[in-house]
């Protein structure tokens, strides 16, 4: 199936209706996903967006329940406001297995220990049934984009509803899921019948991936305990670190948050869930004050076991798209390709 | 790159390590596979000294790392050695800062001073021309681009340079200990160029308001502003930070009011000690210009008060000063 620039903006403004559409916008020189507007402008010449797409289905702030209670007695609990229907374009392919990543934390999917989903974040599912996710295969890549490293192409399918790759004019569309192809279906005039997805998809990938010249060393993932205790190792690769939040809340597969609860007013308070960051200073303190991670290095080596050790034990996946903005926007200039290949050389 | 600065520094750091004076020295070095790329990088072996290097993509303020945020510095110290460290122009007033606000011992430090011509921001290049590249080379006058697709691109270095670097004239630092010795003919001249923001400051009170409000709308809460600061000094007690109260003083809730919150009071705990090195600016992952309200700041200082950070190691912000007529009964 084929569909022109014209009709896409078409098919956007005319689902805008009954759905939040969140696509790509350079505003004041600065790419992110925006709800999309009458005139707004599409921008897919910048490859990735400052923060990625997962703010939308993860938001940074997101309540969860509403109290009203007087002198110790709960009167009222009010569950979180339903979640709209939403529709991402413009996502990246490494941005989309991002979700499928995600989905291994907050719905057990592709648990190794028994297969079984235990533990489900009922706000994410809801988020997740609500969400189509539509990609836009890579053209160019940046010089620190790494996916073919982590077994991602610049046009893969995975974890999109239906991936849009770019052609002269238009896009071919690539049919995914199953909500994907309701979608078309229920769309079909805005679509042409022409187009092989399939091969405009190899061609797509086999153009971009010449160009991506960064490889992150993925052949340890999963033996880096055996420099759990090597306090200098992680101080080497750690030097200069800032411990500032870049590299995990700008990450498509960091997913930590915490809970809190604010009193809105005298009987009413709101609990909320907001992002955290393992880089933090006040990640895991205890109420004790003690910290189990008290150092910069501690913290670091958290982050790398967390992406390349604990998700590739418990979901035999490693939890990075090699996306690279924590190698691009890392003030202190720290390369994931670096670090990895500085364990890899003590192991 | 300037290769005769380059080998003195490699040659100089070689000769203070082996002679003992220093235990070792923090400058930078490539980060391989990366274009325009440079990370802190802390030699303490002569064979070190040979992966330092230094250009105009050296954007780091080294005087970070040597404040006692981190604690590997302390694992750096040796008796009776100093720390060497390599400093930029702009660099060199955080120094100053620090050691009027006893934060740092200077004469535990071995700074060597390097020229500088303005630092290039490689990723406002990326964002606004849509390129990326496998090598990037600046000779000084203009920058050649290898692009990914093998393509060649000329820039003029003057259109590039980092927000900073475009309105500085401080060539060299002036408290160093030894000075890299280049062929650099420009004048150094510390001078606040404020044009750019006199002109914003003088516009009406809702386009500030609306500028700021929708610059800092991309506000992450990453707190890299904060954390690469070197004039921020709270460390772990950051009020951003603070649990023991019994509701924290600002909500992590992410809302257009905590994000002003935490903004206001990071400009305002820095305003007397400021020195404009840029370095929130450049650490933003969003590209929020925080440089026009920290430089409004120091503006204001200046005219209200004729002090600027960073002059000098003695001076006193008026800020922390009471003189003899504003005490109440004296």
């Amino acid at each position: 199936m084929k569909i022109t620039h014209d009709k896409l903006n078409e098919l956007l403004l005319t689902i805008s209706d009954n759905a939040r559409v969140f696509v790509p916008q350079k505003i004041d020189g600065t790419t992110n996903f925006h709800l999309i507007a009458e005139n707004a402008k599409i921008d897919l010449d910048t490859v990735r967006t400052k923060t990625p797409p997962k703010e939308i289905i993860f938001p940074q702030t997101e309540k969860i329940l509403t109290t009203r209670s007087t002198a110790g007695k709960i009167l009222e609990i009010k569950e979180a406001p339903e979640i709209e229907n939403t529709v991402i374009f413009g996502v990246r392919p490494c941005d989309a297995k991002g979700f499928m990543l995600l989905d291994n934390f907050f719905m057990d999917t592709k648990r190794k220990d028994g297969g079984e989903q235990k533990h489900i974040d009922p706000q994410w599912k809801k988020h997740r049934e609500k969400t189509l996710v539509f990609s836009v295969a890579c053209t160019k890549p940046l010089s620190t984009c790494s996916c073919t490293s982590l077994g991602i192409h610049p046009a893969d399918e995975k974890g999109s509803d239906l991936l849009f790759i770019p052609d002269i004019g238009g896009y071919t569309v690539m049919q995914v899921s199953e909500k994907g192809k309701k979608f078309l279906a229920d769309n079909k005039s805005f679509f042409t019948d022409d187009g092989n997805p399939a091969a405009a998809q190899a061609e797509a990938n086999k153009k971009c991936e010449s160009m991506i010249t960064l490889k992150v060393p993925t052949e340890n993932a999963g033996k880096l305990m055996d420099l759990y205790k090597k306090t200098d190792v992680w101080e080497e690769v750690s030097m200069g670190c800032i411990t500032c939040g870049v590299c995990t809340l700008l990450c498509p597969t960091c997913h930590c948050f915490e809970t809190r609860e604010i009193k809105t007013k005298p009987d009413e308070s709101e609990k909320i869930k907001c992002w955290d960051s393992c880089s933090f200073c006040t990640y895991s303190l205890e109420a004790s004050g003690h910290n189990p991670r008290p150092t910069t290095a501690d913290r670091f080596k958290n982050r790398i076991l967390d992406k390349f050790e604990y998700h590739v034990t418990l979901y035999g996946e490693i939890a990075c798209t090699g996306c690279g903005r924590c190698t691009d926007l890392c003030p202190a200039g720290i390369s994931l390709a670096d670090t990895l290949a500085s364990l890899g050389g003590v192991l | 790159m300037n290769t005769q600065i380059l080998e003195y520094l490699r040659e100089v750091v070689k000769d203070e390590l082996n002679s003992g004076k220093i235990s070792a020295f923090i400058g930078y070095r490539k980060v391989d596979g990366i274009s325009g790329k440079r990370r802190p990088f802390v030699c303490r072996t002569a064979e070190d000294a040979d992966k330092l290097v230094y250009d105009s993509f050296c954007t780091q303020n080294l005087v970070r790392m040597i404040e006692g945020k981190s604690n590997f510095i302390k694992s750096l110290k040796q008796p009776k050695k100093k720390i060497g460290i390599l400093v930029k122009g702009c660099d060199s007033k955080s120094i100053k800062v620090s050691v009027s606000e006893s934060k740092l011992d200077r004469h535990g430090f071995w700074v060597l001073g390097v020229n500088c011509s303005g630092n290039l921001d490689v990723s406002r290049m990326r964002d606004s021309l849509h390129i990326d590249s496998k090598e990037i080379i600046d000779d000084g006058k203009s920058i050649q681009l290898e692009l990914l697709d093998g393509s060649k691109m000329k820039l003029e270095r003057e259109d590039w340079l980092l927000p900073k670097c475009i309105h500085c004239s401080i060539t060299k630092p002036d408290n160093f200990d030894l000075l890299i010795p280049d062929d650099d003919p420009r004048e150094s001249k510390d001078e606040m160029n404020m044009d750019w923001v006199s002109e914003y400051k003088d516009k009406p009170f809702h386009v500030r308001q609306d500028f700021i409000l929708k610059h800092l709308s991309r506000c992450v809460m990453c707190f890299a502003c904060r954390d690469a600061c070197p004039g921020c000094h709270c460390n772990e007690n950051c009020v951003m930070d603070r649990q023991k109260l019994p509701e924290p003083f600002i909500h992590k809730s992410h809302e257009l009011k905590d994000i002003l919150q935490y903004h206001f009071i990071h400009f305002y705990h820095l305003s007397d000690r400021c020195t404009g090195c840029g370095e929130c600016t450049r650490a933003c992952p969003e590209n929020i210009p925080l440089n026009i309200i920290t430089d409004q700041l120091r503006l204001m200082q200046k005219e209200n008060w004729e002090f600027a950070a960073g002059i000098s190691e003695k001076a006193t912000s008026p800020l922390s000063l009471i003189k003899g007529e504003e005490v109440l009964g004296g």
